[in-house]
């Protein structure tokens, strides 16, 4: 994936927020869904939302629901507030109800609300890695699976983030923090494996 | 991989890894073994060999002020809106405007 960056100021800060690339593809996005007059949240996902398989809620149109999706998909690369709310539509992508397509409108209604956010790149007066890690344990009511995440920082700047619905049901809640802190591991040693490499040789 | 001297930059290690659950950072470090923890010994072996070569640091954060909490669950309006503005920039701390005045 291309990421075009567009020069902020002279100061050597990047911005993606002014990428105009990006605005003109949820404007087509709005209009072509016709919410160009919605409401807006600030938030793109409810606390403690129970969004699951309704086989009871109406269906909706399975091909516009999954080109939707995509779309939003495609903006998350850009926006990672947005990573975890994309994360559970797409999970109903095989059967959407109506209940789901309010969850997407909701980040639509999100998204444009806050528009003119996006990632900051600024020159800083150190390069330090940092690496948050996390886990939610047993979140999804669907079939009980935890989330992980991690996001990372490169002199104070985010360059990887990453929310991710486990394959397996976990039974200990330290056991999914632990493979949060694990998945970090590996995304910080897949950024300098070299550095690992001549460390063992001594 | 190597991405990080593919794009020649000079970082300073160690690596800061930020997690909010102290039992899972004692773990990490301890090296006696636990049956209790016996399941997880393969990502325990690999983050403890990445601890003894110095490669990363752990480090406790209170869960109100972790990063990665956005991407786990949906949250209240004002702590995603004070995370979002941290991550932006981490560099960035909250600040509290109703503290009394000394």
């Amino acid at each position: 994936m291309f990421l075009f960056l567009y020069k902020h100021n002279p100061m050597c800060s990047i911005y993606t927020r002014d990428l105009p690339y990006s605005f003109f593809y949820f404007n087509n996005l709005l209009k072509e869904t016709g919410k160009l007059g919605c409401k807006t949240t600030e938030v793109p996902i409810e606390q403690n939302h129970r969004i699951e398989n309704d086989e009871e809620n109406p269906k909706v149109e399975k091909t516009q629901y999954q080109r939707l999706v995509g779309k939003l998909i495609y903006l998350s690369h850009t926006r990672s507030d947005i990573a975890y709310a994309i994360s559970v539509v797409s999970q109903f992508m095989h059967d959407p109800r109506e209940r789901h397509l309010q969850a997407v409108n909701r980040i639509i209604q999100y998204l444009k609300a806050s528009s003119g956010k996006g990632l900051l790149f600024s020159r800083g007066i150190n390069l330090s890695m940092k690496i948050y890690t996390d886990a939610d344990y047993a979140r999804s009511i669907v079939d009980r699976r935890s989330t992980i995440s991690y996001c990372m920082f490169l002199g104070g700047n985010l360059v990887t983030w990453r929310s991710k619905k486990q394959n397996v049901v976990t039974r200990s809640s330290a056991k999914v923090e632990f493979r949060a802190m694990a998945q970090g591991v590996c995304e910080l040693t897949i950024m300098d494996e070299d550095h690992t490499r001549s460390q063992n040789k001594i | 991989m190597k991405i990080i001297l593919d794009l020649k930059i000079k970082y300073e290690a160690p690596m800061g890894l930020v997690c909010d659950n102290k039992s899972t950072i004692s773990i990490a470090h301890n090296p006696v073994q636990h049956d209790r923890t016996k399941h997880v010994e393969i990502d325990r072996h690999f983050t403890k060999e990445k601890l003894n070569n110095s490669l990363i640091a752990t480090e406790y954060i209170p869960s109100k002020l972790q990063l990665a909490d956005m991407f786990t669950k949906g949250l209240p309006t004002k702590q995603f809106i004070d995370l979002t503005c941290k991550l932006v920039n981490d560099r960035y701390t909250f600040t509290n405007l109703r503290g009394s005045v000394a």
